[in-house]
C-alpha cells in the first residue's frame, strides 16, 4: 500500500532525511555541550516527528534513482567522517586517560573501514 | 453522495495533470524542499538565540509532598503526611539533597522553601550550594529565630550596623574600612594588608598538630615548606597528608603528599614520615597553606618565610596522642575586644591556661569538654600558653611567635552565626541578604539567592547540587525536631548576551 505517491513522495522522503539528519546533529551536538539544545528543545519530540515521518517515508512510492558512481569525493567525506566520529569520541572519553586514545582512534578507524567497504560494495 | 466523491476525484485528476503540464507539480515540490530545509536552519536559529542572545528565567516547582521525590537520600526524609492542601514531607535529619538544573550561561539562582517553624529554640535551616568538585558547600541561611534581631540594627544594601561606634557605610565603602570585623554569609574577600617586616629565613613550627589547617604565609621567590607528619591510626584507612599552596583567588600554585604509614587497621602511632614542598619563582604577596585533615599529627614545619598565622589551630602535644605533653605558645594582636573560641573533646585537654595580656600575667581556668568556651579578649597583644594543648582554639589570627605574626587582611572577615550574643561581643559588621520569612498560617516561606560566578559554585552535567543544612539533627536530644517542607520554588537567571 503506498500513500503518496509521484511529487508527495519525493517530498515526504526529503522531509525525513532533513528531519533525521538534523535530530542526529542535534544529538550529537547535545552530547559535545551537554544542555545545549536539550534546556530549550525536547529531542523525544523530534524523534516522535522524525519517527512519523519515517513511517510515511515507508509507505510512499519509491522512486528509482540512477545509481552515481562513487568518486574520490566520496572516499575523502568518509576519511573526514572518521576523523569527526574520532575527535568526539576522545572529547566524550578523555577522563579514560590513555585508553581514551586507543578507543577512539579505533572507533575512528572503525568509521572508515566501514565507509570504504560501503562505498566498495555500492561500486560493485 | 458518491457522484458528488467522483466528481471531485475527476477535477483533482484533471488539475494534477495540468499542473503536471505546467510543471507547477515540480516547482511546489521546490517550494516545499526549500521550506523543509529552512526547518534546521530555524531550530540552530533559535537555540543560538535561546543559548547567547536572550535572555532567560527559567522556574522549577518542586512540590515536596507531592508523588515525585526530589530530596535525596530517602533516608533522611518523612514518607508523604497528608494534610488537607498542603501535602508535605518532613526532613528527619541534617543534610538533605536536591538539584537544579542550570542552563548554560545562568548567573543568578532563588531558591524560595516553604515549611513549618519546628525548630527547637536558638535553631534554624540553611541553605548550601556545591562550590567545589570535592564535598564542600558555600551556605546561606535560608531562617534563623536569632535573626529577627537584624530588624533592630541600622543597614544599608546589606550590611548591618552591629558596633554602634562606627559609621554606616555601604557594600563599597565597607571593603575600605581596616580594622574591623564582618560576620558574613556571602563570598567576601576582604583586601590584602601591605606586609612588614618579611625576611626570607626559616621558621620552625615544633608545636604538634591535629587534623586540617590553613596557614597564611607571606613568601616570594622561592618557597620551601618541610613537614614532619605521623599517622596516629585511631580510625581504619589510609591517612594521607595533602599540602597545597593556593593564591588568595584560590588558584593551586602547587601540592604535595607525604602519603600513609603503611598502616591501615587502627593500631599505634607509626613512624613519624618527611615530606618537602618546594615552589619557584612567587611573586611577593599572602599565600594560603592548607594541609588536608588526616588521622594523622602534624609534628614539625619548617618553612623559609619568617611571616605564617592561622585563624584556628588545634594544638596536640598531649599522651592522649602518644606524643610527650609539652607547653605551646600562641601569640595574638587584638584589634578590638572580642572572644576566642576554645573547645576539647577529651578531659585530657581540660587545663589552667597562663597567659600575658598586654603584659599582664593571668590565668584562665578551661575546665568543660565538649563545649566552646568562649576566652575573653582586650583590644592589645596576647602571648597564651597551653600546658597541655589537646585543644582547638579560633577566632583571631595566631602565630607561634611574635616575629611570625601577621595580619593578611584589612579587615577580619568571620562566617556569620545564628548566635545574636556573640554577634554583638565580636562583630562590627554583617554583610547577608537574609531576608525575613514570610509567614501564611503555621507555614513559613523563606528565600535565598546565590551567583554562580561571584560564589564560583560547582556546576556538573549542567546541574548545581544544594543542601539543607539543619545543625540541631547532629543533637541526639534535639531528633524529634522534624521539619515539615511543603515546596520548593526555583529560579534561574540567564542573562542576554548584551546584559551581561
Amino acid at each position: 500500500m503506498k500513500i503518496f505517491k509521484g511529487y508527495n513522495a519525493i517530498f515526504v522522503n526529503h522531509l525525513f532525511q532533513i528531519l533525521l539528519v538534523t535530530y542526529l546533529v542535534l544529538l550529537l551536538v547535545e552530547e559535545i555541550w551537554n544542555g545545549f539544545v536539550s534546556t530549550y528543545l525536547n529531542l523525544n519530540y523530534l524523534l516522535v516527528i522524525v519517527i512519523i515521518a519515517g513511517v510515511l517515508d515507508i509507505f510512499s512510492e519509491k522512486i528509482e534513482k540512477e545509481k552515481e558512481a562513487v568518486s574520490k569525493k566520496d572516499y575523502v567525506f568518509a576519511v573526514f567522517l572518521g576523523a569527526v566520529g574520532f575527535f568526539v569520541i576522545k572529547y566524550k572519553t578523555a577522563d579514560l586517560g590513555g585508553l581514551s586514545w586507543l578507543i577512539s582512534i579505533i572507533a575512528g578507524v572503525l568509521i572508515v573501514l566501514l565507509s570504504f567497504l560501503v562505498l566498495e560494495d555500492e561500486d560493485e | 453522495m458518491n457522484a458528488k466523491k467522483n466528481k471531485w476525484k475527476e477535477n483533482f485528476q484533471r488539475w494534477k495533470e495540468g499542473n503536471l503540464a505546467r510543471g507547477t507539480g515540480s516547482r511546489n515540490l521546490r517550494y516545499l524542499k526549500i521550506f523543509t530545509i529552512c526547518i534546521p536552519f530555524m531550530i540552530v536559529l533559535y537555540l543560538v538565540s535561546a543559548n547567547f542572545l536572550v535572555s532567560q528565567e527559567f522556574e522549577y516547582f518542586y512540590d515536596v509532598g507531592g508523588g515525585e521525590n526530589y530530596l535525596t537520600p530517602v533516608a533522611r526524609i518523612s514518607e508523604i503526611i497528608e494534610d488537607g492542601n498542603h501535602d508535605y514531607r518532613n526532613l528527619t535529619d541534617g543534610l538533605v539533597y536536591f538539584d537544579v538544573p542550570i542552563a548554560r550561561g545562568a548567573d543568578k539562582i532563588e531558591v524560595q522553601v516553604r515549611f513549618k517553624d519546628s525548630f527547637p529554640e536558638g535553631e534554624g535551616i540553611s541553605l548550601g550550594a556545591k562550590d567545589q568538585e570535592v564535598w564542600h558547600y558555600n551556605y546561606h541561611f535560608l531562617y534563623n529565630p536569632a535573626f529577627e534581631e537584624l530588624s533592630r540594627l541600622s543597614s544599608y544594601e546589606g550590611v548591618y550596623l552591629v558596633n554602634t561606634d562606627l559609621q554606616m557605610v555601604n557594600p563599597e565603602i565597607l571593603r575600605n574600612r581596616t580594622n574591623v570585623v564582618v560576620a558574613t554569609d556571602k563570598k567576601y574577600r576582604a583586601k590584602e594588608n601591605i606586609v612588614g617586616g618579611y625576611v626570607k629565613k626559616n621558621t620552625v613550627i615544633d608545636a604538634t598538630l591535629r587534623g586540617a589547617h590553613t596557614f597564611y604565609i607571606y613568601a616570594e621567590g622561592n618557597l620551601k615548606v618541610s613537614v614532619k607528619k605521623q599517622d596516629i591510626n585511631w580510625y581504619e584507612g589510609s591517612d594521607e597528608l595533602e599540602i597545597n599552596l593556593h593564591d588568595l583567588d584560590g588558584k593551586l600554585i602547587s601540592n604535595m603528599t607525604i602519603e600513609d604509614d603503611g598502616l591501615t587497621e587502627k593500631g599505634d602511632n607509626g613512624e613519624i614520615q618527611s615530606g618537602v614542598l618546594e615552589v619557584d619563582g612567587l611573586k611577593e604577596g599572602i599565600y594560603k597553606l592548607e594541609f588536608s585533615d588526616a588521622d594523622a599529627l602534624i609534628r614539625e614545619i619548617k618553612i623559609n618565610t619568617n611571616k605564617i598565622v592561622s585563624e584556628k589551630v588545634f594544638l596536640a602535644d598531649n599522651e592522649i596522642y602518644d606524643v610527650p605533653a609539652k607547653t605551646s605558645r600562641l601569640y595574638l594582636e587584638s584589634n578590638r575586644k572580642g572572644q576566642l573560641d576554645m573547645i576539647t573533646y577529651h578531659s585530657a585537654g581540660i587545663q589552667k591556661i597562663s597567659y600575658r595580656e598586654n603584659d599582664l600575667l593571668k590565668e584562665f581556668n578551661f575546665g568543660k569538654e565538649d563545649e566552646l568556651i568562649a576566652f575573653d579578649l582586650l583590644k592589645g597583644v596576647y602571648e597564651i600558653d597551653f600546658p597541655k594543648n589537646d585543644l582547638i582554639v579560633s577566632g583571631a589570627y595566631f602565630a607561634f611567635s611574635a616575629e611570625n605574626y601577621f595580619e593578611p587582611f584589612s579587615q577580619r572577615v568571620v562566617p556569620l552565626r545564628g548566635d545574636f550574643n556573640w554577634i554583638r561581643k565580636n562583630v562590627d559588621y554583617i554583610a547577608t541578604d537574609y531576608s525575613r520569612p514570610e509567614r501564611e498560617g503555621d507555614w513559613l516561606a523563606a528565600s535565598t539567592s546565590f551567583d554562580l560566578d561571584e560564589e564560583n559554585l560547582y556546576v556538573s552535567d549542567n546541574k548545581l547540587s544544594l543542601v539543607f543544612n539543619t545543625p540541631h539533627f547532629s543533637n541526639e536530644n534535639l531528633k524529634d525536631y522534624q521539619i515539615p517542607i511543603d515546596w520548593i520554588k526555583i529560579k534561574v537567571y540567564k542573562p542576554g548576551a548584551f546584559e551581561r
